[in-house]
């Protein structure tokens, strides 16, 4: 008799995969950077029709067929473009409390509480983009580029205030998680829901540049970096990020 | 810089062993005597490195009013560093100390002192030393022998410290614990602890305690420091002078712990070696970096020490170099499965009394269940995690945790059942949020395989459930003076198998 046999053994891939429980979460964040990549260079024409998208897409204020341009409003983007943009940018940024909420369940329960953990965190996000596109949908701003220095100085100055400094150490954090029942749903949202207001208020700023770029993908790129390397040093030289930033807005009042 | 002329070899020397005639001792207290006077601007002074290890404005018991403090970018650069919780805890204070050291040195040196001066250590753990937990008496002695004030004495620490009675209990000292911990590396979410911690970023605040920073070292720390002392506290512990010769004999046992068994290795991982640079400033106030990969020998060019006693107290030395496959293997940690914890609607608050928890256990449902079906020769390890303690002031008492105590038994007549202490050092200073802490509390996971397996051999391990008990843990000391406790707070407990 003929078995077939997968080129990675169980005995290899099943005990990596245990070791990396959240490998499917960044499945999921891969899969939206490829969105965002594939819809940026998809819209390519629109953006070079207008004299401010040098740097990344106008949609709800240009009509076009694509996706997301398909639906307009602050809730539709709130709700369609926010949580891929929180799955290709944040969700990396979240290994470490995967691993520990994965590590703190029961085993049968590692996978849906990973999730539920992911459904906290991206809620205040999603609120926090909803208030930044109502604002930009009732102050009328066609154009949100002449802001996009703005928003680089203002990150570069929040970069050392002691507030950030004090969530960026906040978003490490660990709680208590209740091994079963939907008090363990319940804990690991919450835990997410915390973690997510410590981010929130640690990158508040970097994520309306963002916007104010028209989630360009250099912009995402930039964001996602300092993210990364502040997370990575724990205890990062702020002013040298804070001075790159600057060194950013710069260039894009030039340009813009 | 370029240390050591690799000719003759510093020796760090036993504290305890020192003979009357040498002065080494009083060469370290005349230092920091000389320390005492630079200004906290000073890299050099004594306050500015003890604010290395870490600082808090508002509870500086220093402070003078008005005084000018380093500028804010240098106090972010290089205060508050200690690594804790973390697998660069052993490094980071081998290079602290290591530039501490020098810091004396050159000052001995310009006093008229031996240029080989080396940081004695204190060994609270020797069994052939009755009074190895007593502090050594020059740090306790009013007077230096020349009639001059002793700057090694500090009136901070715990009752009976400085009147030459023994310090905490042996459990405190005991380093066989550590010394048998077979990898370096914990798991840094629980469920398996090392000697050396858990794999994290480099973070002041950390994960998991390793082997031997739960045992001897925060245990050592809240004993001298008792409930109030310097000792006890993140920030004030390096500005009594017995922390640097307690944290001496930490560096000591990693030495111990590497020539005690071929098979114990350190993390050779780029993330643990290289990627991390730790700021210092060496004697001349001059800034020096240094990574992990530059401290792991003593005895190299840069480091140019060794200690008096380097024997490994459990005698279980094997071949001197390790096999590259074993070092590898040594490496690679048991994925650990939790199988039960405690309900997070269950308050664990710890106060001058016993108290208990129970929780349900289930059946390995993960890797768990893989080891015992594959491999049944591989013997099941059971941890016992205790997850996010935090307090709101400096506590009064450690605990010892005990496992399935029987019912109406006092939990001391079985030590048999102990799996380990919670040491009161650093935890308030883990539940505050600051700029260094996420204020979340300290983590201690304990092997507990040995007390399994023993009630498992009695027909006494109940496979559905288990207790724990909580048991304050004192010094004779401490047992007539504890009069009031602030309460440790618990927000989780849970078993792991692995």
């Amino acid at each position: 008799m003929i078995t077939w046999r997968f080129p990675l053994s169980s005995r290899i891939l099943r005990p990596l995969l245990w070791r990396c429980p959240e490998w499917w979460v960044l499945v999921l964040s891969a899969a939206a950077w490829i969105f965002f990549v594939v819809d940026g260079f998809w819209y390519r024409p629109f953006e070079e029709a207008n004299s401010h998208m040098w740097m990344g897409r106008m949609y709800h204020t240009v009509p076009s067929p694509g996706i997301l341009h398909a639906l307009d409003g602050a809730v539709s983007a709130a709700i369609l473009h926010w949580p891929v943009m929180i799955a290709a940018m944040m969700f990396p940024l979240l290994v470490g409390q995967l691993r520990v909420v994965a590590a703190r369940s029961l085993w049968s329960r590692r996978n849906r509480a990973m999730a539920f953990f992911l459904s906290g965190y991206t809620l205040p996000w999603l609120l926090y983009g909803l208030a930044v596109e109502v604002c930009r949908q009732t102050t009328a701003l066609s154009s949100f580029s002449p802001l996009l220095p703005l928003c680089l100085l203002s990150a570069a100055a929040w970069q050392l205030s002691p507030l950030k400094r004090r969530s960026l150490v906040s978003c490490h954090l660990t709680m208590p998680l209740a091994p079963s029942g939907w008090r363990s749903d319940f804990d690991c949202c919450r835990y997410g829901v915390r973690i997510a207001m410590s981010c929130s208020l640690s990158c508040w700023v970097l994520m309306l540049t963002c916007v104010a770029a028209y989630h360009a993908l250099w912009a995402m790129l930039v964001v996602t970096a300092v993210a990364w390397l502040e997370r990575l040093l724990r205890r990062p030289r702020q002013i040298w990020i804070a001075t790159a930033l600057v060194g950013v807005a710069l260039c894009a009042a030039r340009t813009a | 810089m370029t240390e050591g002329d690799g000719l003759t070899m510093r020796t760090r020397k036993d504290a305890w062993k020192i003979p009357a005639t040498d002065q080494t001792l009083v060469w370290y207290a005349k230092a920091i005597a000389e320390m005492k006077k630079r200004p906290i601007t000073d890299p050099t002074s004594w306050r500015y490195q003890a604010a290395v290890h870490d600082y808090v404005s508002g509870d500086d018991p220093l402070a003078t009013h008005g005084e000018a403090l380093p500028t804010p970018s240098d106090q972010q650069t290089f205060w508050a560093r200690c690594q804790h919780g973390s697998w660069f805890f052993l490094p980071w204070h081998r290079a602290y100390l290591f530039y501490f050291e020098h810091i004396l040195r050159q000052i001995i040196q310009k006093l008229g002192g031996p240029s080989d001066w080396a940081l004695p250590y204190w060994n609270y753990s020797d069994p052939s030393n009755s009074s190895a937990r007593c502090l050594p008496p020059l740090f306790w002695a009013p007077k230096l022998p020349d009639g001059t004030a002793n700057p090694l004495l500090v009136s901070e620490r715990v009752n009976g410290a400085n009147s030459g009675h023994q310090i905490g209990t042996p459990a405190d000292a005991e380093n066989s614990t550590c010394l048998g911990k077979p990898l370096f590396i914990n798991n840094s979410t629980g469920g398996a602890t090392g000697f050396g911690g858990g794999r994290t970023g480099f973070s002041h605040a950390g994960g998991v305690t390793g082997g031997c920073e739960a045992v001897p070292h925060n245990t050592m720390h809240g004993a001298v420091g008792g409930p109030t002392g310097w000792m006890s506290a993140f920030n004030t512990a390096p500005l009594d002078p017995i922390f640097w010769l307690h944290h001496a004999n930490l560096d000591r046992l990693w030495v111990v712990w590497l020539k005690g068994n071929s098979k114990h290795v350190n993390p050779t991982m780029a993330a643990w070696l290289t990627a991390v640079r730790f700021g210092f400033h060496d004697a001349g106030g001059s800034v020096v970096s240094i990574t992990p990969s530059q401290v792991l020998d003593t005895r190299d060019a840069l480091l140019d020490y060794m200690y008096e006693d380097e024997s490994d107290p459990l005698h279980t030395a094997g071949p001197a170099v390790a096999p590259l496959a074993a070092r590898t293997t040594m490496e690679i940690q048991r994925i650990p499965e939790m199988v039960g914890a405690t309900d997070t609607q269950q308050a664990i608050t710890l106060g001058q009394e016993s108290s208990s928890v129970q929780f349900a256990l289930q059946a390995p449902t993960g890797p768990a269940l893989t080891l015992d079906a594959a491999d049944s020769t591989v013997p099941r390890e059971v941890h016992l995690n205790i997850e996010n303690i935090t307090a709101t002031g400096r506590p009064i008492e450690s605990y010892e945790v005990y496992v399935n105590v029987p019912d109406g038994d006092t939990p001391e007549n079985h030590p048999e059942l102990m799996a380990g202490l919670i040491p009161r050092f650093g935890i308030f200073e883990a539940s505050r949020p600051t700029l260094e802490h996420a204020g979340d509390g300290l983590n201690y996971a304990f092997d507990i395989t040995a007390v399994v397996a023993g009630l498992q051999k009695l027909g006494k391990w109940d496979p559905s459930n288990i207790r724990i008990t909580f048991v304050p843990h004192r010094s004779e000391a401490e047992r007539t003076a504890a009069t009031s406790t602030l309460p440790i707070r618990i927000g989780r407990v849970s078993l792991y198998f692995a």
